[in-house]
């Protein structure tokens, strides 16, 4: 298999796919010349040129409408953002109209919505949490990749869609590296992975924090605690059947995310968990998450706001302690 | 120079418009629409002039407002009433109601309860119509409600600077809710501010359908032949509130009467046509019995027909489509 | 004859309190004229004609509950009787 980076895996995805269906586009800022802020795109331009990569004014709500419409019309648009946090100004149009067209008028609309996002630095406006807002709104679906493989799978699977997705790549991973599959390789929603095995304590997270749980069990191996890592993929659809059949048979379990931990989605995840589990669990299902406040520019202050891998690693041992 | 026939079937569609219109609004006040209605009384010749001008394969997004546009796009009133009455087999399966009025084999994409969510659809409609190398137009209806909305301007702008296939149409009843226009807009010129993006815009009379119909066809050509979006402010009028049951006072019983009496767009074209001894008091009245008795049908077939089973109230959020291991 | 009924105005309510009756059965009523006030849950509301005539049976008494939709009086037109 080939080793490329996160965001040359969404290239390679989308590559693929645009060569077999001439109805695929992208729009987005900045994405001829240097491919995009994260440089998802770069290089597509001069392969598929100008009408297929497409540079858009700073008009998010127009942006995100022309997808919608020409979804519905049967073409299969990317609607790049760059940063999630612009998906802002264009919350009409994913939450009351891209979201609720097939419920309202039976319509298939194959829209992706594409952005970065995750804790990083660049202040507060650039450093917002999606997951539980999108999550939360019927008729979208959401990923949230950790590794290439998954970005390149879980497109392809997007793109050959009728619904619309919001697909969140995290900032730190942009040139993290991994392998990817061929072209006949797709990631169903709603399907997790285990990450790294274990049998003690049970870590459901996504996205960068994968990364971090992932750390974090390495060093409480050394101390004797096997601590298997689960990574979603996906947050809607959830997949609750691998979640509740491991957290069944680990018994302790953690829910992580760094999200503020009021209102995260991981509040949705361990409350089910609880009510689905209670009687056969060893110890209550704890969560791990970001302290409420916006994200600061000093990078002391980003790190004091999210969660780090000594909070994992004390989480570890209190779910243990039970 | 419209045909005979066409000059008949504007007649002929502009009273059916008003007699559901009418109809359902007696309905709604009954307590036979949840969520109420937006009648469009007054304003039958702007949906008409527009639609006979285009063909079947243009795309078309509207407003909350809509029921007019819906019937002139040749949707059937039956499926519309049912709709209202969120029946089942309502054109959106009682789950859109009135203002979410969609017939996608007629490519009507739909009414929207969102102020100029509908014109912004139709530019990406129009981008596709561009993506896919489709031999057609996009219609976006706004009303004047939405002519100081970001997404609006964001939106000409975008067709303009692609040189998309739109043609804006602004349903221009003067009153966005109870707000008139003048007293929100700055510069007041909705013409003059869509040429300042760069768009071909002009304004018409939008109680004579003949005027709508011709700067309609214009315009299409104008945009096939590569010209760019354009744009036309067709100036009407609604006789009813905002909304079925709307107590306003900020119009006044003399504006209200003077479009009613001297500017009824029905009442014109047929003085037009009698004028031109074109139809016969005869023919009118054979039309306006059709219309009653088709709009008697829709009732009919709205009140028999089942509301939706409450066991598929999950149905249809998503297509499951992306679950499928592929 | 015109039936005169609670309109539907909107968002729920589908009780609404006759509060009082304006006119009597008896009177005369110009087009436009109230005759009779109700309460929604936000509001009180006037009832009024659409046309002129002369008060006739009324279907309910004051202080009562009436659903939205149903007739609560009819108004008989110049030369009418109520049968």
């Amino acid at each position: 298999m080939t080793v490329v980076t996160y965001s040359e895996a969404w290239r390679s995805g989308l590559r693929e796919e645009m060569n077999k269906d001439s109805s695929i586009f992208v729009m987005g800022t900045d994405l001829q010349e240097r491919g995009g802020h994260f440089s998802q795109v770069k290089g597509l331009a001069e392969e598929f040129g100008p009408e297929r990569i497409r540079d858009t004014p700073i008009s998010e709500s127009a942006m995100v409408a022309a997808g919608v419409g020409s979804a519905m019309l049967g073409a299969r648009p990317i609607i790049d953002l760059n940063f999630m946090d612009f998906s802002y100004g264009a919350m009409d149009e994913i939450i009351n109209q891209a979201a609720k067209i097939r419920y309202m008028f039976g319509a298939d609309l194959p829209l992706i919505i594409r952005a970065t996002a995750g804790i990083a630095l660049f202040g507060p406006q650039h450093n917002n949490s999606f997951e539980s807002l999108f999550s939360a709104i019927p008729g979208l679906s959401v990923a949230v990749p950790y590794r290439p493989y998954d970005v390149k799978g879980l497109l392809k699977t997007s793109l050959r869609g009728s619904d619309p997705v919001i697909f969140i790549m995290h900032k730190k991973l942009t040139g993290a590296k991994g392998e990817i599959a061929g072209e006949d390789v797709f990631i169903p929603f709603g399907k997790a992975r285990i990450a790294a095995a274990g049998s003690d304590v049970l870590i459901v997270t996504y996205g960068y924090s994968v990364e971090v749980a992932s750390k974090a069990a390495e060093i409480m191996k050394a101390e004797g605690v096997s601590v298997e890592v689960m990574d979603l993929r996906t947050v809607y659809p959830i997949d609750y059947e691998m979640i509740l059949q491991r957290s069944g048979e680990i018994g302790r379990v953690i829910v992580a995310d760094e999200a503020p931990l009021f209102g995260s989605i991981t509040g949705e995840i361990a409350s089910t968990i609880s009510e689905k589990l209670y009687s056969s669990l060893k110890a209550p299902v704890l969560r791990i998450g970001a302290k409420r406040v916006p994200i600061g520019a000093n990078p002391q202050l980003v790190n004091a706001s999210i969660p780090n891998i000594e909070d994992y690693q004390a989480a570890i041992k209190k779910v243990l302690a039970f | 120079m419209t045909e005979l026939n066409q000059a008949k079937d504007f007649l002929s569609q502009m009273i059916l418009i008003r007699e559901f219109e009418t109809i359902a609004e007696g309905l709604t006040l009954r307590g036979k629409v949840p969520g109420g209605m937006h009648n469009s009384s007054g304003q039958e010749a702007v949906a008409v002039g527009v639609m006979a001008a285009l063909k079947d394969e243009d795309a078309i997004a509207s407003t909350h407002r809509s029921h007019h546009h819906s019937i002139a796009r040749g949707m059937s009133t039956q499926s519309m009433m049912a709709e209202l009455f969120t029946k089942s087999t309502g054109c959106s399966r009682g789950r859109g109601g009135s203002m979410h009025l969609v017939d996608l084999s007629r490519n009507y994409f739909g009414g929207n309860g969102i102020v100029g969510a509908g014109v912004s659809i139709a530019m990406g409609l129009a981008l596709g119509i561009h993506i896919l190398k489709k031999n057609a137009i996009a219609v976006g209806f706004m009303g004047d409600g939405a002519i100081n909305t970001g997404r609006t301007w964001e939106s000409i702008n975008m067709a303009v600077i692609w040189n998309l296939p739109l043609l804006i149409v602004i349903d221009n009843n003067q009153y966005a809710v109870e707000t008139f226009m003048d007293r929100v807009t700055g510069g007041r010129d909705f013409v003059a501010r869509a040429k300042s993006f760069g768009m071909s815009a002009e304004i018409v009379d939008g109680q004579n359908v003949e005027e709508v119909y011709e700067a309609t066809a214009r315009a299409r050509e104008r945009i096939l032949a590569g010209q760019g979006p354009q744009l036309i402010n067709a100036v009407t009028y609604r006789y009813f509130g905002h909304n079925v049951g709307e107590v306003g006072k900020y119009r006044t019983q003399e504006e209200i009467s003077d479009w009613k009496s001297n500017k009824d767009p029905i009442d014109n074209w047929i003085s037009h046509l009698l004028s031109k001894n074109l139809i016969t008091e005869d023919e009118i009245s054979a039309i306006r019995e059709s219309a009653k008795l088709e709009i008697v049908k829709a009732v009919e077939f709205a009140e028999a027909s089942p509301f939706p089973n409450t066991d598929t109230v999950a149905d249809d959020v998503d297509s499951g489509s992306l679950l499928r291991q592929l | 004859m015109e039936e005169i009924f609670v309109p539907a105005l909107g968002v729920s309510a589908e009780n609404v309190y006759l509060q009082k009756w304006l006119k009597a059965p008896g009177d005369s009523v110009q087009a436009g004229e109230a005759i009779a006030i109700i309460e929604t849950d936000k509001a009180e509301l006037e009832i009024t004609s659409n046309t002129s005539g002369i008060m006739g049976k009324q279907l309910f008494s004051e202080d009562t509950d009436v659903a939205v939709g149903i007739t609560i009086c009819v108004l008989l037109h110049e030369g009418e009787t109520e049968n």
